[in-house]
């Protein structure tokens, strides 16, 4: 499995991947630092799941989710579930993120157990 | 409209509440411990802590609700957070304790902007950001309005850092 981790904090880069790690997923990961950094490697990199942050310098996640699924949409290719972990949290914002097609929401900081339901809900299968 | 609202939180204890309540559910299981609340203190800003991050917190109109925000500290006292976080204590104000405080800012202030829409603002989150050494700063204008608290930390070293929230001129 691969999984693109964006985030322009190395920090929550480590700390996502430590919770794939624990949630018993063998993932290989690659990072991005931004949203423009991601979709060059969402174009090369045949990826099972992005883990994305809302605010970031340069291209923000919701504008990266929202660029991802209109390539998506116009090449055919397969659907890529997207995980946001973000600050943001209001109502608004959630409806905004799913607007955009993030598949699923969560905010920091991220208990253990809701991020392990997440994976198994986007992932459709057990770790 | 910044001053009435936090004129109001303020005058019934509100404004306290929520940015312990930020603490509680942003702070504590990011940093697996608890927080104790030592002090509330005047706006540091004419002797600001050796480091700090700030997020700005802003509705979309240009009249509306303009806020920050912060957590600062001596260095040290900031290196044993970020050392809970990392795994490792980070050395001086190096790239990692800076990236540590600024999404620990982040999240508090995503939590204090959760709460604020509860009484009316709608904000949105901006850029986390970190400073050293500033001898003075404005934040907001040269008039804010908000709350400091100094907390200590249940880690081993038991740190003790300051947050607050303040917003500026409208």
């Amino acid at each position: 499995m691969r999984v693109l981790i964006i985030d322009d904090s190395k920090m929550m880069r480590m700390m996502h991947a430590r919770s794939l790690r624990q949630s018993g997923y063998q993932a290989t990961i690659v990072e991005a630092g931004n949203g423009e950094e991601a979709l060059g490697l969402v174009e090369t990199e045949q990826l099972d799941l992005l883990i994305l942050d809302w605010n970031m310098p340069g291209m923000d996640g919701l504008t990266c989710a929202q660029t991802v699924r209109e390539r998506e949409q116009a090449t055919g290719k397969r659907r890529v579930p997207i995980l946001m972990i973000t600050s943001q949290s209001t109502e608004e914002q959630i409806e905004r993120a799913r607007q955009a097609g993030i598949d699923r929401l969560l905010t920091k900081p991220v208990a253990d157990q809701a991020f392990a339901d997440a994976l198994r809900t986007l992932l459709g299968q057990g770790a | 409209m910044n001053k009435p609202i936090m004129r109001a939180l303020r005058a019934d204890g509100r404004l306290q509440e929520m940015v312990q309540r930020a603490v509680q559910d942003g702070l504590d299981p990011m940093l697996g411990t608890e927080t104790t609340v030592l002090s509330e203190m005047s706006l540091p800003w004419g002797q600001p802590p050796a480091a700090l991050a700030l997020v700005p917190l802003a509705e979309a109109t240009a009249s509306g609700f303009r806020g920050v925000v912060w957590i600062g500290g001596e260095l040290d006292d900031l290196a044993s957070v970020a050392a809970a976080l990392l795994g490792e204590r980070p050395s001086g104000d190096d790239e990692a304790l800076q990236d540590c405080v600024r999404e620990l800012t982040n999240v508090l202030a995503g939590r204090i902007q959760e709460q604020l829409r509860s009484v009316g603002p709608a904000t949105g989150l901006g850029l986390p950001m970190f400073l050293s050494g500033a001898r003075t700063l404005a934040i907001g204008g040269a008039s804010t309005d908000g709350i400091a608290l100094r907390i200590q930390i249940g880690l081993p070293e038991l740190p003790e850092i300051l947050i607050g929230f303040v917003t500026g001129d409208a």
